[in-house]
């Protein structure tokens, strides 16, 4: 599957509780919303009644962190049939996740936790992916980490491993440029190697976010404005994509609403500036 | 929960090592154990599993994972458990309860907002302090702050019929309301406490705080208890989570609606099995029935 027939969106935010009482009351024009699915996943309460209101007005994209696709456990259809049950809510064009364990026999991490990149992991993790996207009846999509360790057994960068999932379960990507920077400072890759290695066309949508730079180690902590190296990565990727939709993230230390919006517009003249440079 | 039959050896191999690392308990300063739970210097063991960085140690790469992994979990505690976190302070409420409890009972679900599915049951069954009474009362008014704020709400008994054919609809209580009976203002401290955030009351004092009588055990609110007070927790009808105080006789009649019961007959519940409350209840009966469809407490008894 290839990305032409997923619809572009514009530029888009996070969903946060902090901005929900100027997003009720002045209706910004923001193009669409992207919520965390599992936030909504619940039999009714407030969560589904601000999910309404939002959805009155805004186009909204579900995006998940507990899937854990490349858990050792099998998959959760409980949990599946809710992500599915809140798809026919939201009419979401497409669902995403994360490419990452985060649950054995033993519990939950509640963590985004990285894979060994070996070949019979990623046909494990593509055969679940495929499941997925087969289940949900909707693209399906897997989001490139922010890492903080590698394995003695990786046998593959990860960007080949990242493809290898996409293409044999005929899935998308969801491409984390901030994310891509992050890995890319702490393992010692080239990001440019990352963008030239992976098929664009399968990008079906980009997240943008902050970072925290520690020095020893970036930690992806979505806490801060976009970094220009991140800005950087997003002009040179995102025109190979096709102009997909772009969201910005931001999760902690949250600004004012208007202050959030205007880092993602920043998105905007990005485009812009791109599509002058075109003409 | 088992494993998936497919899932390579190799990777649960890694995985079941990572969880058991990550989910170690970090120490005061948040570094990672020296020791890994197999007993073997981490130095030593991490790095047969994770390869070092340009910048850092495999056990470096992997104590980032045990920080996060605790420091989400326990601030998911904090935020959840507002008021025992402020009653212990952050340190305490770490030490005593939230880490020996993570450790109990892992969590089981995938969602971090049932992360403290069972803490009542550890508290009755591993919670040894003086202070166990309050603190587990504590605990039970943010679980139902929390389900106030999350429950469904089921179609309520007056929809659909006329209003005096609700009288006899056998009901139960929306899934959101829970009652509290208790021999002090634990409501009315935790608005006082909830002032501030938890670090003022590390190096504040609380006998200046209406409810609070005096300090126990160094820097533990006792509370004035000089009656029997009620509660009800619920989401109204604007989807406010809302408390308030009730009569003695209100929480006795509601309470009725726990297991299901018709109004019909709580009211005459009231004039054979509750005399005790008759003569509070008599006056305002009709007040508080009229009070609890306004509200949509009471909804049709499942048939499970």
């Amino acid at each position: 599957m290839r990305n032409q027939d997923i619809p572009k969106l514009g530029i888009g935010l996070g969903l946060r509780i902090p901005h929900y009482a100027d997003i009720f009351t002045k209706r910004p024009a923001v193009d669409w919303f992207e919520i965390i699915s599992e936030n909504f996943m619940v039999d009714g309460g407030k969560p589904l009644f601000n999910l309404e209101r939002i959805l009155e007005t805004y186009t909204v994209v579900q995006h998940g962190v507990s899937l854990a696709i490349g858990s050792p456990t099998p998959l959760d259809f409980e949990y599946l049939k809710r992500l599915k049950a809140l798809t026919k809510i939201t009419r979401t064009p497409w669902v995403s996740d994360h490419l990452c364990w985060g649950q054995t026999p033993g519990g939950h991490y509640h963590d985004l936790l990285p894979l060994p990149y070996t070949r019979e992991v990623a046909n494990y993790v593509a055969e679940r992916a495929r499941i997925v996207q087969d289940y949900l009846e909707l693209p399906f999509a897997l989001e490139n980490l922010s890492s903080y360790v590698s394995y003695q057994i990786d046998e593959m960068p990860e960007w080949e491993f990242y493809t290898h999932i996409a293409e044999k379960a005929d899935t998308f990507f969801m491409l984390d440029v901030n994310n891509i920077y992050v890995s890319s400072r702490n393992h010692g890759f080239d990001p440019q190697d990352y963008v030239r290695n992976i098929p664009l066309d399968r990008v079906l949508q980009i997240h943008i976010a902050g970072h925290n730079d520690k020095g020893e180690y970036v930690l992806d902590t979505h806490d801060h404005p976009v970094r220009d190296e991140v800005w950087q990565l997003y002009a040179d990727v995102w025109p190979k994509t096709g102009g997909v939709s772009t969201l910005l993230e931001w999760d902690s230390k949250i600004p004012p609403f208007q202050e959030t919006w205007e880092e993602a517009l920043k998105a905007k003249q990005f485009q812009r500036n791109l599509e002058a440079g075109l003409r | 929960m088992s494993y998936d039959p497919n899932a390579p050896e190799k990777l649960k191999e890694v995985q079941s090592w990572f969880a058991s690392v990550i989910t170690q308990p970090i120490d005061n300063k948040s570094h990672i154990a020296p020791l890994s739970p197999q007993g073997n210097p981490i130095e030593s063991e991490a790095p047969l599993y994770i390869k070092p960085s340009p910048t850092l140690k495999p056990e470096q790469r992997i104590e980032i994972y045990n920080q996060q992994y605790w420091w989400r979990l326990l601030n998911v505690m904090h935020t959840t458990y507002t008021m025992a976190t402020r009653m212990l302070g952050y340190k305490k409420f770490n030490d005593e309860i939230a880490v020996p409890y993570l450790e109990a009972f892992p969590s089981e679900h995938y969602s971090v907002s049932h992360i403290g599915d069972r803490l009542l049951e550890w508290m009755e069954h591993h919670y040894a302090g003086s202070d166990k009474q309050i603190l587990t009362d504590a605990i039970a008014i943010d679980d139902a702050m929390n389900r106030a704020f999350f429950e469904t709400s089921f179609c309520p008994i007056t929809e659909g019929i006329a209003p005096e054919e609700a009288f006899t609809v056998h009901a139960q209580l929306q899934p959101h309301v829970t009652l509290f009976k208790m021999d002090y203002d634990l409501f009315g401290f935790r608005k006082e406490i909830h002032s501030k955030d938890p670090d003022y009351w590390s190096s504040h004092h609380y006998p200046n705080l209406e409810h609070a009588l005096s300090e126990q055990g160094g820097h533990f609110p006792q509370l004035k208890k000089d009656r029997t007070y009620c509660f009800i927790v619920y989401r109204t009808r604007m989807n406010r989570v809302q408390w308030e105080e009730i009569p003695l006789a209100e929480h006795a009649l509601l309470s009725l609606f726990i297991d299901g019961v018709s109004i019909e007959q709580a009211c005459e519940w009231l004039s054979e099995k509750g005399k005790e409350y008759l003569t509070d209840a008599g006056p305002h009966i009709q007040e508080w029935i009229q009070g609890w469809i306004a509200k949509q407490l009471l909804r049709e008894k499942s048939k499970d």
